[in-house]
């Protein structure tokens, strides 16, 4: 089920009711609701795969039981292999398994011997790699005594399956989200207007920027031959703020529907695109990602602790995982490294913790450094998704190399399908503004009540909702971050 | 919780009040023409009886005046809508007109080379329920299983119908200026377009779509059986080669069916070609006549009723 879909518009509404008003008298109630609802909601897309999520929940609910009576360290470390063997084994099989077997073909080939293999059809089962990092954090908490495995086998299913995060997070740790299935919840007035309001800026994001932007960014991409390097720019640009629009909406989508069933996810974007350097972009970039890489990835290899190569290899590991992580394609590798190597500069010289403090902190406008600095880093960002957007390593060359050509310097070519583009630039302009004015909170939208009164506040969300509405795209295009 | 839910509700209420303020807004000002809405007032008003009704597509609906159809002793109303085909006739029909107690006695349908290829005439039923009254709607939603029920919906308010076309209602303005809708006549609206030479490129390729023709003949045949005197009739085209007309399979399938049924064709193209074919001041573009063209073949076609229904 799409956030962004009618259906969900339906569905959200009934599972609220019941929730307060029919299953809130036990705990446990709400709770196999919750489950109720999420497989629901999974299923809605394709029920074969519900199959994967409880055998992932079964495994790691198993596992950490037995962690717990267990003493013995080569047992312990043996069941968590299990869990990630299990966990990883199913995320490498739906969406590396073409991959690695067309590599390995290719070679073979380049030696000089050919392998007769065929590729498989495979459906990659949406949410796959945030549910399965979901609970292997559990385990690995569990296995490194952080964490009481639970014996609430209900509370756990929810806590895996919870249906605001399931399929696009953010990935929340079992250390955050897990207790709030065993606590009461009673309905808060304040949160749940908030998770309304973050819904609602989640919708514009995804409905408005992000698949207004995908429109072009799609012609522009898939006709790179026939534009200028400044089109291609402006390409890029396009694609740039359709997955920021795209996830950062989803996200907020989800932390606002899971507010309103009275739950606190964790900030997965806060305004990246405001970051003075790339080690504060990736502070700020799905959050929940980096940090989950970062505690049990980065840090067991070492972090940025020892050698100097220790640092660069740990760097580009971890990196270049991050960006396999998001796809079976050799682009995705290529955007992980190129992010390493931006950020390493920073590493090396200890700048990389320079920039912790909101941008421009105490006034409307950054100063001229700051402007410098945040512009450099989101040229270097646009940069880099091209490889992200693009179809292969070729792709992403053509389109680099038209980009510094001559056309550079001639102004982009609005036709071809892109002379409505213009609206969707002005609307990007407005969203920016109101994400600058915004930066402190949350979201966007999160310090509202500070500074309008409930009048103009509500004229402000009629507003939206009618943007939405007129200037929307109801493709029900699908987020992009369901197929990572 | 109850907080939350009455400001929901007054929250709603304020998004509806506004929604249908706003619906009433692009109701009036949206680029459809106004004469849409007129056809269809006019045929649903019982208390002006049609003795005639004229069915087909554009090159009908800007070519037929009915008052000067008066002439032939028959009072006809013009229904030919835009894009028509016929199966929206033959849903249009048997859910208006042949619940009707009181019938009209003849029906001109408006035949023509392109009338079985669906992506010529593109209009369903749905798309108009918008001028629908209320309880043709009511019963439409929940009754005809054949009718897309979320096309009904989103036809039936003008703030959905229109919302791609939002900029287009920001004119303040109705409908489009190339119909002129002081020539309205009981369905009849003119077509005036300045001259420009692609509209006088006649487009010969068309498709056959057999469900059309199926349509086609259980409609015709439905008239029949309701004592409806059917008249086929070729509105006057522009720069076609008569000798072209003969090559239609289209027109084949028209003639064999006209024989069949002993419906009488009067083609303006063939055997009544005249002056108005070759001049080209009678035309918007090459299918379809403007105000003086209608004036002059309206007087023409009155008078071959007149003669087909003395006889």
């Amino acid at each position: 089920m799409l956030f962004n879909s009618i259906d969900f518009a339906i569905f959200l509404p009934i599972v609220f009711l019941l929730y307060w008003f029919v299953t809130n008298r036990s705990l446990k109630l709400q709770n196999l609701l919750i489950v109720i609802a999420s497989y629901f909601f999974y299923g809605w897309w394709d029920w074969r795969f519900l199959s994967l999520i409880l055998f992932s929940t079964i495994v790691d609910y198993l596992i950490g039981f037995i962690l717990t009576k267990e003493e013995n360290q080569t047992k312990r470390k043996l069941l968590l292999w299990v869990s990630i063997l299990v966990n990883l084994g199913f995320l490498g099989f739906f969406k590396y398994y073409n991959f690695f077997l067309d590599n390995f073909i290719s070679a073979f080939s380049f030696f000089g011997k050919e392998i007769n293999a065929n590729s498989l059809h495979i459906i990659l089962p949406v949410g796959i790699s945030f549910y399965t990092f979901q609970t292997l954090s559990y385990t690995i908490d569990v296995y490194r005594k952080k964490l009481e495995p639970t014996k609430d086998f209900i509370a756990f299913s929810a806590f895996v399956s919870f249906f605001p995060q399931l399929v696009a997070g953010p990935i929340e740790r079992a250390t955050n989200l897990l207790p709030q299935f065993y606590k009461k919840r009673s309905f808060n007035y304040s949160k749940a207007v908030d998770g309304m309001r973050q819904i609602l800026w989640g919708l514009f994001k995804k409905i408005v920027i992000a698949d207004n932007c995908a429109k072009y960014a799609d012609i522009i991409f898939d006709n790179s031959a026939d534009y200028s390097g400044s089109t291609l720019v402006l390409g890029a640009i396009f694609f740039t703020f359709q997955i920021y629009g795209d996830f950062s909406g989803y996200s907020d989508i989800a932390i606002g529907t899971s507010r309103l069933f009275g739950f606190d996810l964790k900030q997965n974007f806060a305004f990246p695109y405001f970051s003075r350097d790339i080690a504060e972009f990736w502070r700020r970039w799905h959050i929940s990602l980096s940090t989950w890489f970062r505690d049990y990835l980065y840090i067991p290899l070492g972090g940025s602790r020892g050698s100097t190569w220790l640092k660069i290899r740990n760097t580009f590991i971890i990196f270049i995982v991050s960006g396999f992580w998001h796809g079976a394609n050799w682009t995705f590798i290529i955007w992980g490294a190129l992010n390493a190597i931006y950020f390493l500069p920073l590493l090396l010289t200890k700048n990389n913790r320079k920039n912790l403090n909101t941008i421009a902190e105490g006034s409307f406008l950054p100063s001229l450094k700051e402007f410098f600095f945040m512009f450099l880093t989101f040229s270097l960002t646009v940069f880099a998704w091209i490889f992200f957007r693009a179809e292969n390593i070729d792709h992403a060359s053509q389109y680099i190399s038209k980009i510094f050509s001559q056309s550079l310097f001639v102004l982009p070519s609005i036709s071809q399908g892109l002379s409505s583009s213009l609206n969707t630039i002005i609307l990007v302009f407005v969203f920016v503004v109101i994400e600058w004015i915004g930066r402190g909170g949350q979201f966007a939208l999160s310090k509202i009540d500070l500074y309008l009164k409930r009048p103009v506040k509500w004229s402000f969300y009629i507003i939206l909702i009618f943007i939405i509405y007129y200037m929307g795209n109801f493709d029900e295009n699908v987020f992009i971050y369901f197929q990572f | 919780m109850i907080k939350f839910l009455k400001n929901i509700v007054l929250f709603s209420l304020i998004l509806f009040f506004c929604t249908s303020l706003i619906n009433l807004f692009q109701k009036k000002y949206n680029p459809d023409p106004e004469h849409f809405r007129q056809q269809y007032a006019e045929i649903t008003n019982k208390e002006n009886f049609h003795e005639g009704i004229i069915i087909g597509a554009s090159h009908a609906t800007h070519s037929i005046r009915p008052s000067i159809l008066d002439k032939s002793g028959i009072k006809f109303h013009n229904f030919a809508l835009n894009g028509a085909n016929p199966e929206f006739y033959y849903h249009w029909y048997n859910r208006t007109v042949s619940k009707s107690k009181v019938k009209p006695t003849h029906c001109i349908f408006a035949i023509n080379y392109f009338m079985f290829d669906s992506s010529w005439l593109w209009r369903r039923i749905e798309q108009d329920s918008e001028y629908l009254t209320f309880s043709v709607f009511w019963k439409d939603f929940f009754t005809e299983k054949r009718f897309n029920k979320k096309d009904l919906i989103i036809n039936r308010f003008p703030f959905l119908k229109y919302r791609g076309r939002i900029k287009e209602s920001l004119r303040l303005k109705k409908g489009d200026n190339r119909y002129l809708i002081s020539e309205y006549d009981r369905g009849y609206i003119s077509l005036q377009i300045p001259y420009e030479d692609d509209n006088f490129k006649p487009i010969l390729k068309h498709k056959i779509d057999p469900v059309q023709v199926t349509f086609f003949t259980s409609l015709l045949k439905k008239l029949q059986s309701e004592n409806i005197k059917v008249i086929f009739v070729m509105t006057p085209e522009y720069g076609i080669d008569i000798n072209e007309y003969e090559k239609m399979e289209s027109l084949k399938i028209i003639s064999s069916l006209s024989n069949e049924l002993k419906i009488p064709i009067v083609n303006f193209n063939t055997e009544l070609k005249s002056s108005i074919n070759t001049n080209i001041k009678f035309y918007s573009d090459w299918g379809h006549l403007n105000t003086l063209g209608s004036k002059v073949f309206s007087e023409k076609l009155a008078k071959e009723i007149k003669i087909l229904t003395n006889q």
